[in-house]
């Protein structure tokens, strides 16, 4: 059973690594890319429901803040685990996405690293 | 009383008074007051001019004082009423060496000697006491003016740091005016519109208020201050006690005090927010705070979660009364409405205080060192009188900023 990813950030090289990546280290990834928050947005409207969503913060328009409030509206949304894609520096987007995000993961990440990560919180979350 | 035993009489007491004031001071001032009392006494009571007083410090306490026989001639009631004018006209040259153990003491001594407790039993040292308690009230009158004088002028000194000169003396002079009726000793108070050379306001107090008894010039005080006070729309009304004590100093503070007035039962009128109100306040302030370095959106998520978590740990907790509705339109914040139960007002202060700096602690638990930042900047989000109010709750601003600075 495959385990679908959705990764949302504004840089399709990193989209493009992570998909490439992550599918090539373990085969049961499928890895959707989402360059925006609106297009994020309008693939769960569409029924793509992944089971993990790896969200970029700091992005043009829809940022991944409002992004998650989006996500945090929506009954089924909600239930989805999100990983926080941070910048080291960035002491308000791990600091509160400790507290609203199922986890972070600080840019740049290994996708070694990355892959481990996912399926503990997969394992955890009983995906 | 046999006239007789009139020399007796005299002469064991006025030992016995010698004994007691040299015990306080030294025989030779104890022999030299007793002279003076006895010739002072003299004036009013004849029968004195058959006592005189050796000054030879050497001497016996029975040696020192000697009575003429003739003092038996006279009726022993004037040797009483002689007597009680000694005992208060020494009480009095005494001063402070003197007090109501003095007199106590002087009594037991008296009484010890078998005879004259018998013939002392006109003698009504009680009274005395008493007479000596109300006499030393009555010095202490003297100074009840002063004492009001600077009441004034301490509490104008503390509304002064908040108000101009001129609304401070209208908000006193509208509680004087309020209160007058009851306490009419407060109608003796005048606050000029003129001020001395400092820029103070004169203030003057009528010897009238002398004669005002001490519980009802305590109770007048105390209603004047609280009403004062309450006038305000200070939040923090208690920084006010704080000033006004500060001023008053520790000298008249302790007059006030001693007066009976009791600055810490002044009922200060706490904030006019409701637990209601002061809850959407923090939580509207937190979510500022926390849109204003992410997106007012996911603030609302943060503070949501942040509740939600908290309720869940402790399903007691009076936040299980409060809900956040993020798919709810507000024109104040957001895409979210705060409400909170109006049973809320029946929860505990302090439960609601707990779980409002639980929120606030768990908001700032993660952001290493911009936590302090955030704290100050939720404050002033959330602006004094608000601050205030959550103190009053019971919220603990300070023990946050230590536990984040640690």
């Amino acid at each position: 059973m495959s385990k679908k990813i959705m990764i949302v950030d504004d840089n399709p090289s990193i989209i493009f690594s992570v998909k490439e990546g992550l599918e090539l280290i373990d085969k049961t990834f499928e890895v959707i890319g989402a360059e925006s928050g609106e297009k994020c947005l309008e693939l769960l409207k569409s029924g793509k429901l992944p089971d993990l969503i790896l969200l970029d913060i700091m992005m043009p328009g829809m940022n991944g803040w409002d992004l998650f409030a989006e996500l945090d509206k929506n009954s089924e949304w909600k239930k989805i685990p999100v990983v926080f894609l941070t910048a080291k520096t960035d002491v308000y987007s791990t600091g509160f996405g400790k507290i609203v995000s199922t986890d972070y993961i600080e840019k740049p990440f290994d996708l070694t690293d990355l892959k481990n990560r996912i399926n503990d919180i997969l394992k955890r979350e009983n995906v | 009383m046999s006239k007789s035993s009139n020399t007796n009489l005299i002469s064991r007491i006025l030992e016995v008074l010698i004994q007691k004031v040299a015990r306080r001071t030294s025989k030779q001032f104890a022999i030299e007051t007793m002279q003076k009392v006895i010739q002072n006494c003299q004036k009013s009571c004849d029968v004195l001019k058959y006592i005189s007083i050796s000054k030879d410090p050497y001497l016996e306490p029975n040696e020192i004082v000697k009575v003429d026989n003739l003092i038996n001639s006279v009726d022993p009631k004037e040797v009483f009423i002689a007597v009680e004018e000694i005992l208060k006209f020494t009480i009095k040259d005494l001063k402070k060496s003197a007090d109501y153990f003095f007199i106590r003491e002087f009594q037991e001594a008296v009484d010890d000697i078998d005879h004259l407790r018998i013939n002392t039993e006109d003698l009504n040292l009680g009274v005395m006491q008493l007479e000596y308690i109300i006499d030393r009230k009555q010095s202490q009158l003297m100074k009840k003016n002063e004492l009001i004088f600077s009441v004034v002028k301490a509490l104008i000194f503390s509304l002064n740091q908040y108000y101009q000169d001129r609304k401070v003396i209208d908000i006193i002079k509208e509680s004087i005016n309020y209160l007058k009726e009851v306490y009419v000793f407060l109608d003796y108070i005048r606050i000029s519109g003129k001020t001395d050379g400092e820029g103070f306001y004169l203030i003057d107090v009528g010897g009238e208020i002398n004669n005002t008894l001490s519980f009802i010039l305590a109770e007048g005080i105390q209603k004047l201050l609280e009403l004062t006070i309450n006038k305000t729309d200070l939040e923090n009304k208690d920084s006010i006690i704080d000033g006004f004590k500060l001023k008053l100093g520790d000298r008249n503070l302790y007059e006030i005090e001693n007066l009976g007035v009791k600055l810490d039962k002044i009922r200060i009128e706490k904030s006019k927010y409701e637990e209601e109100d002061i809850i959407k306040k923090s939580l509207e302030s937190l979510i500022k705070v926390i849109g204003m370095r992410t997106s007012d959106k996911f603030a609302v998520s943060v503070v949501s979660h942040i509740l939600e978590s908290l309720k869940k740990s402790n399903e007691k907790s009076p936040l299980s009364m409060i809900s956040i509705d993020n798919s709810a339109n507000s024109s104040s914040l957001p895409n979210c409405s705060i409400s909170v139960s109006p049973n809320i007002k029946y929860a505990k202060t302090k439960e609601i205080a707990r779980g409002i700096q639980e929120i606030v602690k768990m908001a700032g638990t993660h952001l290493g060192n911009k936590t302090i930042s955030f704290v100050d900047d939720f404050k002033s989000q959330l602006g004094n009188n608000y601050v205030t109010a959550m103190e009053d709750l019971g919220v603990n601003f300070q023990l946050l900023e230590f536990k984040f600075g640690s």
